[in-house]
């Protein structure tokens, strides 16, 4: 069974690294990586449907059992990100196509995709803090690479601003690493949360924090968000999709793996949650003044990334619940909304909302838009409602009255935003059918229909979120299940006795 | 020793995040290699110092040595550091010829190709790199 | 049963009208489909209200762990409400049909409008509390789309998004309000909260939380400026959102929770004066406006005054007249708007100075406008009339001060009505027909006429029928509102004798005839318009737009350095406490060498700040590096010392190549604050840092895991030396992961550099005599790759048991392979380097994966001993996987290399389109 683990992860790298070795044919690489994104689906899919019981698949590396192998570990919580990032994978394969966006483009930018999930997945698998260390870097790189296939000024220009703070993030995070040895001996996950207890207070609070600080950054908490605006503009249209749902989603993936095994009753909670409040706050009222598309966007992506932190922060069963099919609802529409902006910037020409002329992008990107930016700012009947609510409901729970009310202004401007995009870029009248490429659609619509169906399955999704919230909430359970890895160990188990 | 180390790691952290926050590239790649020097040094000192390499007797007796895995990781980290380094160093290169000009702000909110035309022309040829 | 005939009869308008957008029929047939569905929903409401049965009825559950389901509530309120918004529905939807011409336009309205009736049926029937905020919210993006239905006009734009954003504005702390009560009494079911009896402050937090909702919907002052705003849409749009529908929604909800929340002391002390303020307002400013639609908008806002004055009156008495007024307005107001439609269409304006003598064309018109304004005035025996009277009469019922602000404001609020309604039917109808209006406009078909017709049928209806009215549908309304029957009540009746309702309504209707007909046509003027709603609620938009552009600018606008800098703060603010535990601890006393090394490190960083010559300051900085090789050295870590030794060579090879030709640019210096700010944080951070290393050392951590690679490196992995055998062995993906990064970045840095000097097509065709090397270095070169290569083999073997391995070995091959490229420029085979690198990812990926063939998880190394020649030959696969580290990393390496190195054209990449970046 955690054979799975190893294909889902193995994989894309595999695929990845023949794509770019093989001298292939555009075509010949569409269609191997065509091939490749739906048997991750699968595995995915299959991944879900095995961990959705409650058990939880663990794998260690080299026969080693942890804490002195490396260890993957997928539980609820993992198993879901391993699905989104499959879906937008599949997606963005999709959309990358070369009469759409250049050979070159494609070319390029394929076998860096398939790497950047090979990273992602591993990251979301391990259980590690370590290695979790590394496979960030993996994605970091893969992710410069990426920002510099589409080439010009902007590329350049946008590379220094995006690769400085993760690098900082990254020291943040191996020093984070390295203090946690130090006051443990350890760094797996689950020994860490056994014996994080023990250590000296000063180098606990100093490990937890650059942890919390570097997490903070990736995941674009305001006041480090800028690199957001900076580069997500410059990518091309389906990598930014990618991108979008999935980047920052790391960063709140490494939070939420780590905040309920270390730092539950810490004073770490509260500065998730005022951390997360700020950013929904200040980033979505900054949206307001922008007028390039995907800068927009980027800011509402630090907004959003702020209401799953303060649902992790509250780290009560509702909140974390809200927070997780928060993250469902918000990863497939920010996808599609990326989507969008790449039709209209490619159909009209330019970035800037002013100047475009509305209505070019036709009826289908219209509507599209319609049901994802509606369901961005929380409106019902569509997905966002649904995670607004939970989140509203766990922040009432806790009586976080402040909170409560960030939610709601933060949905306020959001509608705001959304409203000002409809006009300039789709308030015109009905033109004579101009249907686009049917092609280049498919993937928005097709997110845009996961998300409605999403709505529709709000029951069902969410109670798999409350699972996933009683099972990151019970650190012991996780603990248990990673001791029982099969393996070489010494006579006294590798976990206190 | 570890007080070597802090040393050490004052002087890195220091002179590191002075060269980083300046305005160039060119300084901002010292600092951070520096940061990284430092970084290194912390995760060490954090195994301790032992009396021994971590290389054990042929013969399998083995005193006590250092502690190897702090060593490991930070084995890990060089390598890593250093591929960004020399990335950072082929950003620097192509900056250079690019726009003759090593300046690191990120593109400013009303950008050069925010005129319609500009962006036109960039987004009219894909992903072409110029 | 019930609940499917239900959802039918909600659904039914829309999915008919869809069903027809989709398979993109004419306007006109959609709207046929759509008052099908209308009708359709109008009589099984109709006999659902015939049935027994009363009470909720579950569809489906939709989130049931937040208490969301599809409900509906049947009860004679909802049903007979369900019925008027479906009648008026049809009869609107059959005058667009013929208002509207073909055009797409008109048939994405018209669905639009179909929708929009289906959400507010949804909205009178929910019983579920979300699924009513849920209808709620959706009658108000509809009602988006339908507002700016003039497409690309700006200032449809505005008045759409006013209405929306005011609306949902108000719903926002209404849901918060419904998660208090569903949270607080554990149902979002209203019929199950209709039975609690909620505690006093249960009632005014909720009350409190609901009233902004009720006052931004039903358009109540000061949020009533969308309302006339709203116009911008079509007439019929108009006629179904501000007569029967949307603005009634508040009115509903207030209908609706009376019972639960009507008790609350706020329900009266807020609802009385906004509604007064509204009632007087609206008649006031409707008596100020030329274009007739315009006035019919004010005159709705002051209506919806009257009806929340009224229910704030509170009294069941008062409940029972609002139903009826409520009713009666949805009646002629939707009428009157359809009139207009017709004013419009038959005069081609709609603006009070030029219309005029309008009934010698279109009598018909005229009767209709004169009965549904006479019933809006408050004429008997009209419906209008009826309601007022009822009104009039409970507001005298109330206690002293409501029972004046009451009375005046409804006895000047509707003098303002009957002044505007004679206006209105004076001046569009009578006098004498304005010459250059002969024409212009056209005449009035039946299908113009048919639906006003009907309703002031209806208004005319009510006077005569009174009693049966009264019997068959006020009271049983009415007591399905307050939740049981009213005690003994004089029937609803035209004539109650003479008393002081009577004679207050003679009153109001002589003055506001008489001042109508005194001013004549003067405007009243406007008031400031600073205080207009629009300009305070664009006002209040532009402000937050200003704030997000000033904290777009501090979140995303500075240079890098600020938030780089903000990110290490933070990080290092952490160390502190640690880093006082450690300094209040005692300090061993250094080593000497060390501090020699300290001096050393000292020196050169001082020395690297100092100098402006780029290449000086790369070998300062490297000579950093060797000193921190030193220390590693110092601490017993051998393979840290070879690695440091190796890449700090790299790094400055590297930089010497890369700087080469490059034009110093001209640092600037940063402002005396920001430099002296710099020098802090970089202080504090370096002091930080070090106490951090300090408290590092006297902690006594658990050593379980060191321990067992002691033991197990030696017995198990068959390793002597740990630290290998932990990268390519216990820990051996974060290697694998870690060379995969190696990769990247050298053919990322490739790809950089490539795609730029090949586009300058500057290839300099360099041989070794241009680079400038004597014949003899060539040869030379040509033995350091096969020399480098046994030194490689050597470390790499010997690694698992002494200090090298993979990546040293990598990292001296791929030195050597500079070396000889610099040395003899050569350029041969530069595409295969990039493919050695793939290929050496190649090895470790499969190594990944090749285990789990013999059933062992990823990554089991296996090892053993080989007789060969009668010598034992020991094996290991970690080997194998080293070799795999060695391939990728000097490939790597050599590939960025050959790519920075000018003579090669392009380097390492293209060649043979092997690599792509």
């Amino acid at each position: 069974m955690s054979g799975l683990l190893i294909a889902i992860f193995a994989l894309p790298g595999i695929a990845g690294v023949l794509l770019w070795l093989l001298p292939l044919s555009p075509a010949a690489m569409r269609r191997l990586a065509l091939s490749v994104a739906p048997i991750q689906l699968a595995l995915a899919v299959a991944i879900v449907r095995a961990v959705a019981g409650g058990e939880v698949l663990v794998h260690g590396f080299g026969s080693w059992a942890p804490p002195f192998g490396i260890v993957f570990v997928a539980d609820r919580l993992a198993a879901l990100f391993l699905l989104l990032l499959a879906v937008l994978v599949f997606f963005t394969t999709w959309a990358l196509r070369s009469m759409v966006h250049g050979e070159k483009t494609s070319r390029r930018a394929l076998p860096l995709l398939f790497l950047l999930a090979f990273g992602l997945s591993g990251a979301f698998l391990t259980g590690d803090l370590f290695n979790l260390f590394v496979m960030f870097e993996v994605v970091l790189l893969a992710s410069y690479l990426l920002l510099q296939v589409p080439g010009g000024d902007r590329s350049l220009r946008a590379a220094f601003p995006n690769i400085a703070i993760n690098l900082v993030a990254s020291l943040l995070f191996f020093v984070g690493v390295g203090l946690a040895y130090g006051a443990t001996g350890t760094v797996n996950l689950a020994d860490l949360a056994v014996r994080m207890g023990e250590g000296p207070g000063g180098l606990r609070l100093a490990a937890l924090s650059m942890l919390v600080v570097a997490f903070g950054i990736k995941a674009g908490l305001a006041p480090f968000l800028y690199w957001l605006p900076a580069s997500y503009p410059v990518l091309s249209g389906p990598v930014a999709a990618l991108f979008a749902g999935m980047m920052t989603k790391l960063g709140v993936y490494a939070l939420a793996r780590t905040a309920p095994l270390l730092m539950q009753e810490t004073a770490f909670q509260a500065v998730l949650v005022w951390a997360g409040a700020a950013s929904a706050l200040l980033a979505v009222v900054a949206a307001l003044s922008e007028y390039e598309l995907r800068r927009l966007l980027s800011f509402h992506i630090s907004s959003q990334v702020g209401y799953m932190v303060l649902g992790l922060g509250l780290m009560t069963r509702a909140a974390i619940a809200g927070a997780v099919f928060y993250l469902v609802h918000h990863v497939l529409v920010k996808a599609a909304l990326f989507f969008v902006a790449d039709e209209l910037e490619r159909r009209s020409g330019t970035r800037d909302l002013r100047s475009m002329t509305a209505g070019a992008a036709g009826p289908a990107v219209a509507v599209g838009f319609v049901i994802a930016g509606f369901s961005l700012a929380g409106l019902p009947p569509f997905s966002g409602f649904f995670a607004k609510l939970g989140l509203l409901r766990g922040a009432f729970d806790a009586s976080e009255w402040i909170v409560l009310a960030v939610l709601v202004v933060a949905s306020f401007y959001t509608l705001a935003s959304m409203l000002k995009v409809w006009r300039f870029a789709f308030d015109a009248p009905p033109a004579a059918d101009r249907r686009g490429s049917l092609g280049t659609v498919i993937p928005l619509l097709g997110l845009v229909a996961l998300s409605v169906v999403l709505a529709l399955a709000a029951g069902p999704v969410f109670s798999y979120a409350e699972a996933t919230a009683d099972q990151l909430l019970d650190a012991d359970a996780y603990v248990a299940a990673v001791a029982e890895v099969p393996g070489h160990r010494p006579a006294a188990g590798g976990f206190r006795p | 020793m570890i007080v070597v180390l802090a040393l050490a790691v004052t002087l890195l952290v220091a002179v590191g995040v002075e060269l980083l926050l300046g305005r160039s590239l060119f300084r901002a790649i010292l600092g951070l290699s520096l940061l990284a020097h430092a970084a290194n040094l912390v995760v060490l000192a954090a195994g301790g110092v032992g009396p021994a390499a971590p290389i054990l007797a042929r013969d399998g007796v083995r005193g006590q040595t250092a502690d190897p895995l702090p060593q490991a990781l930070v084995l890990t980290a060089i390598v890593i550091s250093m591929a960004v380094t020399l990335y950072l160093i082929g950003l620097l290169r192509a900056k250079a010829r690019d726009l003759a000009s090593v300046a690191v702000e990120p593109a400013p909110a009303g950008d050069g190709d925010r005129e319609p035309a500009a962006v036109a022309v960039e987004l009219g040829a894909p992903g072409g790199s110029r | 049963m019930s609940e499917l005939l239900t959802t039918f009869l909600v659904a039914a308008p829309a999915v008919l009208a869809g069903l027809g957008a989709l398979a993109r029929r004419p306007a006109r047939e959609v709207a046929a489909l759509a008052v099908a569905g209308s009708l359709a929903s109008a009589s099984s409401a109709a006999w659902l209200a015939s049935q027994p049965f009363r009470g909720p009825v579950v569809v489906a559950e939709w989130l049931p762990a937040l208490l969301v389901s599809v409900s509906w509530r049947l009860e004679t309120v909802t049903l007979a409400l369900a019925v008027l918004v479906a009648t008026i529905g049809a009869l609107v939807l059959q005058y667009a049909a013929a208002y509207f011409g073909e055009s797409r336009a008109a048939r994405g309205t018209v669905t639009l409008l179909a929708l929009f009736e289906t959400s507010m049926l949804g909205l009178v029937l929910a019983d579920n509390l979300y699924a009513l905020f849920l209808f709620w919210e959706l009658t108000g993006i509809v009602s988006f789309f339908l507002i700016g239905s003039d497409r690309g006009n700006p200032s449809a734009f505005a008045a759409a998004r006013r209405a929306l954003l005011i609306t949902s504005a108000g719903a926002l702390p209404m849901l918060v309000g419904v998660i208090y009560l569903a949270s607080v009494n554990q149902t979002a079911s209203l019929s199950a909260l209709l039975d609690l009896e909620l505690a006093a402050e249960v009632q005014t937090i909720a009350l409190a939380l609901f009233l902004p909702a009720v006052i931004t919907k039903s358009a109540q002052a000061p949020f009533h400026s969308w309302l006339p705003g709203a116009m911008a849409a079509p007439t019929p749009v108009s006629a179904y959102l501000h007569s029967a529908t949307m603005v009634k929604a508040g009115v509903i909800l207030l209908l609706y929770v009376y019972p639960l929340l009507g008790d609350s002391p706020l329900w009266t002390a807020v609802l009385v004066p906004v509604g007064a303020m509204t009632c007087v307002w609206g008649s006031y400013r409707a008596l100020g406006e030329s274009d007739v639609k315009l006035l019919m908008a004010w005159s709705t806002v002051s209506q919806l005054g009257l009806l929340t004055l009224t229910i704030g009156l509170g009294t069941e008495l008062a409940i029972r007249a609002a139903v009826l007024h409520l009713f009666a307005h949805a009646v002629f107001k939707a009428g009157l708007f359809l009139t207009v439609g017709g004013i419009d269409k038959a005069a081609g304006t709609r603006s009070l100075f030029d219309l005029g003598g309008l009934w010698r064309r279109t009598p018909v018109l005229f009767a209709l406008a004169a009965v549904l304004a006479g019933s809006m005035a408050g004429i008997p025996p009209l419906a209008g009339f009826l309601s007022k009277e009822l009104i009039l009469k409970k507001a005298m019922l109330t206690d002293l001060w409501v029972h004046a602000v009451a009375i005046t404001a409804i006895f000047f609020g509707s003098i303002g009505t009957v002044a505007y309604s004679s206006r209105f039917v004076c001046e569009v109808f009578l006098g004498r027909p304005r010459s250059d209006l002969e024409g212009r406009g056209k005449g009035l078909g039946p299908a113009i006429l048919l639906a006003p017709a009907i309703l002031a049928a209806l208004t005319l209806a009510v006077g005569p029928g009174a009693s049966w009215v009264d019997r068959w549908f006020l009271e049983p309304v009415t007591a399905s509102v307050i939740g049981r029957m009213l005690p003994e009540v004089t029937p609803l009746s035209l004539w109650y004798g003479v008393n002081a309702a009577l004679l207050l309504s003679v009153a109001i209707v002589s003055v506001g005839y008489l001042s109508d007909r005194i001013t004549g046509l003067r405007m009243l003027p406007r008031g400031p318009s600073a205080l207009s709603g629009e300009r305070l609620f664009d006002s209040a938009l532009d402000a937050s737009q200003r704030l997000g552009a000033r904290l777009s600018g501090v979140l995303a606008g500075g240079p890098p350095s600020v938030y780089l800098g903000l990110a290490l703060a933070a990080g290092l603010l952490a160390a502190v406490p640690a880093a006082v535990e450690a300094l209040a601890g005692e300090v061993a006393a250094p080593q000497p060498e060390g501090l020699v090394t300290i001096l050393v490190l000292a020196a050169v960083l001082a020395a690297a700040l100092r100098v402006r010559d780029r290449l000086a300051r790369v070998l300062l900085i490297s000579a950093a590096g060797f000193a921190v090789a030193f220390l590693y050295r110092l601490m017993n870590a051998p393979d840290l010392m070879l690695t440091q030794l190796l890449v700090e060579v790299l790094v400055t090879i590297f930089f010497a190549l890369s700087l080469r030709g490059l034009p110093a640019p001209a640092e600037r210096r940063p402002r005396g604050g920001a430099r002296w700010m710099r020098r802090a944080l970089a202080i504090g951070a370096g002091v930080a840092a070090g106490s951090l290393v300090l408290a590092l050392g006297d902690t006594e951590a658990s050593t379980h895991v060191q321990d067992f690679y002691r033991v197990a490196a030696p017995e198990l992995a068959k390793g002597l030396n740990v630290v290998n055998v932990i990268l390519t062995d216990f820990r051996a993906l974060d290697t694998l992961m870690e060379t995969l990064v190696v990769v990247l970045a050298a053919l990322g840095v490739a790809g950089l550099v490539r795609g730029r000097e090949r586009s300058r097509a500057r290839k300099p065709p360099q041989t070794a005599e241009a680079a400038g090397t004597s014949g003899l270095l060539p040869g030379m070169s040509r033995l350091i790759l096969p020399l480098a290569g046994i030194v490689a083999v050597s470390l790499l073997i010997k690694g698992h048991d002494e200090p090298g391995g993979g990546f040293v070995a990598g990292l001296a091959l791929s030195i050597a392979a500079i070396l000889s490229t610099v040395v003899a420029a050569r350029t041969r085979g530069s595409g295969s380097a990039s493919g050695v690198a793939l290929v050496g990812a190649v090895i470790l990926l499969l190594s990944l994966v090749a285990s789990f063939f013999f059933g062992q998880p990823g990554l089991t190394h296996a090892h053993g001993e080989l007789r060969l020649f009668g010598a034992g030959w020991k094996w290991h696969t970690a080997l194998l996987f080293d070799l795999g580290v060695v391939l990728a990393v000097a490939g790597g390496v050599a590939a960025a290399t050959r790519a920075l190195w000018p003579s090669s054209p392009g380097g390492a990449i293209d060649r043979g389109g092997r690599v792509r970046l």
